[in-house]
């Protein structure tokens, strides 16, 4: 569902030169739930992104569900992330303006041939999955920190993607939501066979999934 | 998406009244600037002005101070013979200073019978003088081009035969007039109607020519002679050649030639020495840079604390286009408000103070003929959503221009480098 060969990554400045990840091959089943850990900067993210199409490496291919996309255009790249990506952020990046209904159905706004009735629907469903239904008016300042992150996750999944990619979901959260929101991956892994790709600090909630890729130095250890 | 965009306005709401309010400035204030500059637009891209003054040249006389004090009608003559024999002149004719754009603000009021009358402007013209072909004045009635120049007629504008004579031929028929003492004149001519020159008080304006009664009478005030060249000619050497022959010829009367200037310039003299536009011109312009800067910094700075916002769409496959039009429109509706707000003040302003818009007619001598031919100077509704209409293109454009640059730029940010940020 996964695959990077030989990605690296190089941050050129006028003075220096990083090599955030170097030669970094991986391979992620699809309806795997594989969590990438190391110490800060060792190009956990930095992965994360290119994985994600966010980023592009300075050189390697990558590979999501079949297809290269590492020559994709904008638009293209733009297209695959609506369709194939969900993404959960460490700071949930809700948009404060809009409700959680609006907010889970930001990805919609983006898909042509859904009609405004369908997109709201789609939502709903989504919105009742994380268990948030009776919060659907309520802006973002009116929620918890793991009410957030639920409609992170709704926002996600409601563009039905194949690959899930999890950026320290439960980083700004006490150890009980953050059960909480461990506890709803796995299910979304185990129950809708989605493939997801996370990045966290935390040891315990690693060694729930089904395989852990330890990262140092931009390099894959383990 | 519309529904999105009127939240996030509402959300943003304080920062969204700046705009809303820099948008109303610059649609009123187009609004107003562009109203005092119409009448002067308007005339000046007219196409057909009823006469041509290509080639047309005004050569003033001055009295040198030693002889005679007026000059005489032998002199004028003479003058014109010597002219009208140049191989390079078409025609030429003494005139007044009253003949189009030459003069202005001649107004008095012709009537058929007591019932009837109408506000018209006057030139007075030399019986006999060939002057509406000097000046390319196109006649209508009658059908051969031949107007009797005898002294005591008139000749009307196309506007007024429509106006008193609808569906005849006017020649030969008797309008009264309370120019002088209320005197009867025969009409012996119509010709097309006449637009002056880019002064709005006397622009577009039923004209009647007077003949003057008195052929033996000299011409008083300042003598002038009008010709046209013929196309392509040296007009300074021939100008140059005809100062100095007829200061030789006039030197026994004591008068002399002042100047030769051309027609056309003339009128656009007299025109630029009433004409406050240049100045309104700059402050429009003004007002559109200080709109554009305005709107264009607000919109960076609030594109600025949405940085995250915009990466987060990004991420979820929004395209840089599908987000700049989100952008666009929030600054166009913000724009739209404004204007309709503007509008309903504009509206209640003209309403409450009952200004007319419309060009005065006090001074201008409109008759309906005139005003159903320049609806859109003398009509106050056509008028106004013409000058509306313009002002609103004016905001319109100002609001998204100020607004694409600093959006596409803010969007040229990768979302990884956006979502990083706390």
């Amino acid at each position: 569902m996964i695959k990077l060969t030989q990605i690296s990554k190089i941050y050129r400045t006028t003075e220096i030169e990083t090599v955030a990840l170097e030669n970094i091959n991986l391979e992620i089943r699809g309806g795997e739930f594989v969590s990438i850990m190391g110490p800060s900067g060792c190009g956990k993210s930095t992965l994360l992104n290119i994985a994600g199409i966010l980023d592009e490496p300075t050189s390697g291919k990558v590979e999501l569900d079949g297809k290269d996309v590492s020559s994709l255009g904008t638009k293209e790249a733009a297209a695959f992330r609506n369709c194939k990506l969900g993404f959960v952020f460490q700071s949930f990046h809700l948009i404060p303006s809009l409700n959680v209904i609006d907010n889970v159905q930001i990805p919609l706004m983006y898909r042509k041939g859904i009609s405004q009735r369908q997109k709201k629907e789609m939502a709903t469903a989504m919105i009742e999955k994380v268990g948030l239904i009776h919060r659907m008016k309520h802006f973002p300042s009116q929620l918890s920190g793991g009410q957030c992150q639920r409609v992170a996750i709704a926002r996600a999944l409601v563009g039905d993607p194949k690959i899930i990619l999890a950026d320290e979901p439960t980083g700004n959260l006490d150890s009980k939501m953050g059960s909480e929101i461990m506890s709803m991956l796995h299910q979304i892994n185990k129950n809708d066979g989605k493939t997801i790709l996370m990045v966290t600090h935390n040891e315990a909630q690693a060694r729930q999934t089904d395989r852990i890729i330890r990262m140092m130095d931009g390099r894959i250890i383990e | 998406m519309i529904r999105h965009i009127f939240k996030q306005l509402w959300f943003y709401k304080k920062k969204s009244a700046w705009l809303l309010i820099e948008s109303f400035i610059i649609f009123t204030c187009s609004w107003f600037i562009i109203n005092s500059l119409w009448e002067r637009f308007y005339v000046s891209n007219l196409e057909d002005r009823g006469f041509d003054t290509r080639d047309c040249w005004v050569l003033t006389l001055h009295n040198g101070g030693d002889g005679q004090d007026i000059i005489g009608k032998a002199e004028t003559d003479m003058i014109n013979d010597y002219l009208k024999n140049l191989p390079e002149i078409l025609y030429s004719a003494p005139a007044d200073m009253t003949y189009p754009g030459l003069y202005s603000n001649n107004n008095y009021i012709i009537y058929t019978d007591s019932t009837n009358q109408v506000l018209q402007r006057t030139i007075d013209r030399q019986s006999g003088a060939g002057d509406l072909d000097v000046i390319g004045i196109k006649t209508i009635f009658p059908a051969d081009g031949k107007i009797s120049d005898a002294p005591g007629t008139v000749i009307i504008s196309e506007d007024i035969a429509r106006k008193f004579f609808p569906g005849e031929n006017p020649v030969g028929k008797i309008v009264r007039s309370n120019y002088g003492n209320s005197s009867t004149y025969i009409v012996s001519g119509v010709i097309n109607s006449i637009i002056e020159d880019c002064m709005s008080d006397t622009s577009p304006v039923p004209v009647v020519m007077y003949n003057q009664s008195n052929l033996n009478e000299a011409i008083d005030d300042t003598p002038i002679i009008i010709f046209r060249t013929r196309p392509g000619c040296d007009s300074e050497k021939l100008n140059g050649m005809i100062t100095k022959d007829l200061n030789r010829m006039l030197e026994s009367c004591g008068y002399m030639v002042e100047e030769i200037t051309s027609y056309e310039g003339i009128i656009q003299e007299m025109s630029r020495m009433f004409d406050r536009s240049p100045l309104l011109y700059i402050i429009l312009v003004f007002l559109i840079i200080n709109a554009f800067l305005s709107i264009a910094s607000y919109t960076w700075l609030s594109l600025e604390t949405r940085k995250q916002e915009t990466g987060l769409r990004k991420a979820v496959g929004g395209t840089s286009a599908a987000i700049r039009l989100q952008y666009l429109t929030e600054a166009i509706i913000l724009c739209i408000t404004a204007i309709v707000i503007g509008i309903a003040i504009i509206l209640n302003i003209i309403l409450i103070l009952d200004i007319d818009i419309a060009t005065s007619t006090q001074y201008c001598a409109s008759i309906p003929e005139t005003i159903k031919e320049h609806p859109l100077l003398y009509d106050s509704t056509a008028r106004f959503i013409a000058i509306t209409s313009i002002a609103v293109v004016i905001s319109i454009i100002t609001a998204a221009i100020s607004s694409v640059i600093p959006t596409v730029k803010s969007l040229k940010a990768s979302p990884t480098e956006t979502l990083k940020e706390e």
